[in-house]
């Protein structure tokens, strides 16, 4: 026995150094994966987002160089027509006044002009000016244009890619030929009042036709403060500027239709395409994406690209905007709860390994703890044994002076004490019994209150020497059918609890009844009682009240577990039940009635 | 006392046989120009108003109407949403039951973008129409120079000379997104105007802008209106659609010549170009029944009494919707000086007098906002007194209860300047007021 409990302890010593390293090694085991995928699905996500990012900013400039083709389509086309809008005026130095009446209806008709002047090879202004007879909107177009005449620059080239006809080559000539003749032929329709008039377009006409146009022309702008004023203008064969001021207005509303057309045919449907100009002011937008603003219709959403317009344009720029593409967030969301998931799992696993493993521990050493119980239990008796068996002997071997009153004495303490090791190891037997299961019910015709009187009787000189009186209320006359060795054990547990807890009590009362075909036996003491947080454990095997080697009470622990057993065995149960002093045990057993 | 009798009697009848003529004989505009004063004081450079009136003949059962070429452009911004986008749809689904299978109508939202809702399209599907008016939603900005463009670019496909081509835009806000001035706008307009079409606008609620709706119709004498209450908006857009469709003629140039030593020196109230002694202005359509008019201020020689001379020579020349032709009417214009003050006064044209006065006052009221705008109240005020006041002398001279109403208003104008509270409403009310009085656009209110 020692030997094996010796075995037992190291082994589970073994067992517990064993787990503390095997916890790092679990944690380890457990964390590092986690931490691992944790990095691998963190770059992926981020190689993700630059793929998509990358992707999206490519859709966002191929739509916006989409847009700032059809917006410099769309400059090239102004100037080409403006140009030839204008360019059946022959003009010299000097300006006919069929010119100028010609000059005056296409303003008029022309929604794209404002006005119109023209510089001599000088650059002086000679339309309009203020010697001839002009109206109230051409006087205040020369009175806000000096400033633009003032300065020498304003009208200089500013790229070869300005001069019209000589970079698009021969096959563009050809078109804009085109279009001077079709422009011409309807202004033609439109002046059709005047036969003069239809006579000087009918020679420049002949006249331009040989010559296919090569024309110097260019842009210029000018800030005026609250506006900008777009001037386009280019140079004729005989080095007079012809330059029209257009309406900002009208080419702006032109553009705003031309680009809506392009962009509502690429659908946007999840994107808003912008135009900005120079002063930061939105011209146009077009798409279903609703860009982020704040009151003061400054942009709060960055644009996800942009793309600068150039010449006349400059300064000017288109932004895309679209919402952080979805599919990269979706698959963070994805991946966060899933391995969110994955952790919760984890954490639950090792919490439940861990409380397995505690509870190991525990029984471990409750089984420990159960066997250092019973050697100590055997022993106290064993040395009583031994003791009074020597002083019996002595006493027969003084043949003349035995007392048969001591030698009585000594042999019934040799007998209880021998009764007292017969019942631990019937307890330890049972348990180990009831453990396996192999405990089988017995039941005899037997009178309970005989068998409680008897079972008394047994413990009556320990009670006795720890000063505890005995009461009784014993109610049951009659003989039921009964396994006597198991009631027997159940109430030699319960008074053995009474003489081992709750000496200091000094009573133990006990009361039978019987009623319907249930015997039912009350043990009470008045010792401290057992506390709240340990009722619900007294029952369990190996768990005890207090701890005996340290108070100095002797007790196994599975006493009151095998006395339960036992009574559900019977077909009834052991209980405690509340009392106001004391701890108070009912036994019921299920019988029958036997006449 | 019989023979007066009989004279009216007499009056009447040839009046009324007269206008019978007019109208049975030929479907065309009639010109009548002259002078407020016919006779002028004798030896003395003096100021006189010469009156071009236009009055479109009717259309009868015999002339159909023209067809309409129009875009609707509604505002479906934010600050739409409720009773007001929903009046709105209302209206506008009540405008498109009018038409008929020969016009063509778009129809375009916007708000922060700009959305062609039907592009244009003959008008044979109404449910489809009705449908697309239902979708309608208010959220975002207001991107009314865009919604504008793309309107007028929906009549601009259909563009022809025989329809009345218009685009009617409502709008409660101001612009926010895109250009925003009213000298953009204005100047859209004008562009507008000068590819055949007409726009009106309807500002609806106190948010919006009134300089800029009234310059974006001012040059093609487009329509507009002020309208406080949504509950309106279906009249407004019941006048609106009626109104285009009674368009007699388009496109009408006028051309003033003055005669030598006759200064032009202004079109009150209206754009005009004044070259050298040549005046032309442009009204965009003439209404069935209704009567126009031009008043040009010019500088007159002195001359001796009795004598007489001849003013300006006044042409026009416009598009007849009925009969789809370019006609021209021309008038003469004299005058007689004498020394006698009494026959001067007598001579007065009263009618021609009241479109004068009526029309100068009415500039004198815009000038007088403009003050107010620069925050100059009191100079505000002291205008529309004297205005007020020169109203009511007018008045007085040719006993016009017309010009007495308007002394009145212009009276009650001059406290309201001088009130903050309240001022963006009247500012509104006032600005539409003058609006349709330069566009003699109440007559039909």
């Amino acid at each position: 026995m020692t030997g094996s409990t010796l075995l037992f302890l190291h082994s589970s010593q073994i067992d517990i150094t064993l787990n503390t390293r095997s916890r790092f090694i679990l944690f380890l085991i457990l964390v590092l994966p986690l931490i691992l995928l944790a990095w691998l699905g963190q770059r992926s996500l981020i190689q993700d987002r630059i793929v998509a990012e990358h992707q999206a900013s490519e859709l966002a400039d191929a739509r916006l160089r989409q847009a700032q083709g059809v917006v410099h389509g769309f400059i090239n086309e102004l100037e080409q027509s403006a140009i030839t809008a204008l360019s059946f005026l022959q003009i010299a130095d000097s300006i006919s006044d069929e010119n100028i009446t010609l000059i005056r209806q296409v303003i008029n008709t022309d929604p794209f002009l404002d006005h119109v002047f023209v510089l001599n090879s000088d650059r002086e202004l000679v339309f309009p000016q203020d010697t001839a007879i002009y109206s109230n909107a051409e006087r205040q177009f020369v009175t806000s244009f000096a400033e633009v005449l003032s300065d020498p620059n304003a009208f200089r080239l500013r790229s070869k890619a300005d001069v019209i006809g000589q970079s698009s080559g021969a096959s563009s000539d050809l078109i804009n030929s085109h279009r001077y003749e079709a422009r011409r032929e309807g202004l033609i329709a439109s002046l059709n009042r005047s036969k003069n008039i239809n006579e000087t377009v009918a020679s420049t006409l002949s006249d331009s036709s040989d010559t296919p146009p090569r024309v110097e022309a260019g842009w210029t702008t000018w800030d005026t403060g609250t506006a900008t004023d777009v001037y386009l203008w280019h140079r004729t064969s005989s080095d007079v500027l012809v330059g029209q001021k257009l309406s900002s207005a009208y080419w702006l509303s032109q553009l705003i239709v031309r680009l809506g057309t392009s962009l509502d045919a690429g659908g946007l449907v999840n994107a808003t395409i912008r135009l900005v100009d120079k002063r930061q002011r939105t011209i146009y937008q077009a798409g279903e994406h609703l860009v982020r603003d704040n009151l003061d219709g400054d942009v709060m959403e960055s644009p996800l690209s942009k793309e600068w317009l150039t010449y006349p344009l400059d300064g000017w720029r288109l932004e895309y905007f679209a919402p952080a593409t979805p599919n990269t967030n979706f698959k963070l969301f994805v991946f966060l709860s899933s391995f969110l998931c994955l952790l919760a799992l984890v954490f639950i696993g090792v919490r439940l390994v861990w409380r397995e493993y505690q509870q190991k521990i525990h029984t471990a050493e409750q089984r420990v703890s159960f066997v250092n119980q019973v050697s100590h239990e055997l022993k106290t008796p064993l040395t009583n044994i031994c003791i009074y068996a020597d002083m019996l002997e002595t006493e027969a071997n003084q043949d003349e002076h035995s007392d048969p009153a001591r030698v009585s004495k000594f042999a019934k303490v040799v007998t209880s004490e021998s009764q007292r090791l017969s019942r631990l190891i019937n307890n330890v037997l049972n348990f180990s019994r009831a453990q396996q299961q192999k405990i089988s019910v017995h039941k005899t015709l037997v009178s309970p209150d005989e068998l409680i009187l008897l079972t008394l009787d047994n413990f009556a000189p320990a009670f006795e020497s720890k000063g505890i009186h005995v009461e009784t209320d014993l109610a049951i006359s009659q003989t039921v059918m009964l396994d006597a060795e198991l009631l027997e054990q159940i109430l030699n547990n319960l008074f053995s609890n009474v003489e081992k807890y709750a000496a200091q009590g000094g009573l133990a009362k006990v009361v039978s009844s019987f009623s319907g075909n249930t015997v039912t036996v009350l043990v009470s003491d008045r010792g401290e009682g057992i506390p709240l947080a340990l009722r619900s454990k007294i029952f369990e095997p190996f768990e005890r009240g207090s701890d005996s080697l340290i108070e100095g009470v002797s007790g196994t622990g599975i006493g009151l577990s095998i006395a339960r057993d036992l009574a559900r065995l019977h077909g009834g149960d052991l209980s405690l039940i509340d009392s106001i002093q004391g701890a108070c045990f009912e036994l019921t057993l299920k019988t029958e009635v036997f006449q | 006392m019989s023979t007066f009798f009989k004279r009216i009697m007499v009056a009447v009848v040839t009046s009324l046989a007269l206008s019978f003529s007019v109208i049975s004989a030929a479907k065309t505009v009639s010109v009548n120009a002259g002078l407020a004063t016919p006779i002028m004081q004798a030896n003395t450079e003096g100021t006189a108003f010469l009156r071009v009136a236009l009055t479109g003949f009717e259309l009868g059962d015999e002339v159909q109407r023209p067809p309409l070429n129009v875009a609707l452009v509604l505002d479906q911004s934010s600050s739409m949403s409720g009773d007001k986008i929903e009046r709105a749809k209302q209206a506008a689904i009540m405008a498109v039951s009018k038409l008929s299978a020969r016009d063509v109508v778009s129809i375009v939202t916007y708000d922060s973008a700009v959305r062609v809702l039907v592009p244009a399209t003959q008008v044979t599907d109404k449910s489809r129409l009705y449908n697309a008016i239902e979708s309608i939603r208010a959220n975002g900005s207001t991107a009314l120079f865009a919604g504008t463009s793309i309107g007028a670019d929906q009549v601009s496909r259909f563009l022809n000379k025989e329809k009345v081509n218009r685009v009617v835009l409502l709008s409660d806000g101001m612009a926010n997104v895109g250009p925003d001035s009213p000298k953009e706008l204005g100047d859209l307009g004008k562009a507008l105007a000068k590819k055949g079409m007409s726009v009106s606008t309807i500002g609806l609620g106190l948010g919006y802008n009134e300089d800029l709706m009234t310059q974006l119709a001012n040059y093609s004498d487009g329509n507009h209106d002020f309208v406080k209450d949504s509950a309106d908006l279906a009249r407004v857009f019941d006048r609106e659609f009626g109104d285009a469709m009674s368009v007699v003629a388009q496109d009408v140039n006028i051309e003033i010549i003055c005669d030598e030593g006759v200064i032009p020196i202004r079109v009150v109230g209206r754009e005009s170009t004044i070259i050298g002694q040549r005046v032309t202005t442009r009204v965009n359509q003439l209404y069935s029944s209704q009567q126009n008019y031009v008043i040009l201020e010019v500088q007159v020689p002195p001359a001796e009494s009795n004598s007489e001379r001849q003013i300006a020579a006044v042409n026009v020349v416009y598009n007849n919707m009925a009969t789809q032709k370019s006609e021209r009417k021309s008038d003469l214009v004299s005058v007689t000086f004498s020394n006698n003050n009494e026959r001067v006064k007598g001579a007065i044209d009263k009618v021609a007098y009241e479109s004068a006065v009526e029309q100068i006052a009415n500039v004198e009221t815009q000038r007088a906002l403009e003050l107010r705008d620069l925050g100059k109240v009191k100079e505000a005020k002291q205008t529309l007194d004297s205005n007020a006041s020169y109203l009511d002398r007018a008045a007085k001279l040719i006993s016009s209860p017309k010009l007495s109403r308007q002394s009145a208003e212009s009276k009650a104008e001059a406290d309201v300047v001088l009130e903050d509270e309240d001022w963006n409403e009247s500012r509104k009310s006032i600005k539409a007021k003058t609006y349709k009085r330069s566009k003699q656009q109440e007559r039909k209110d």
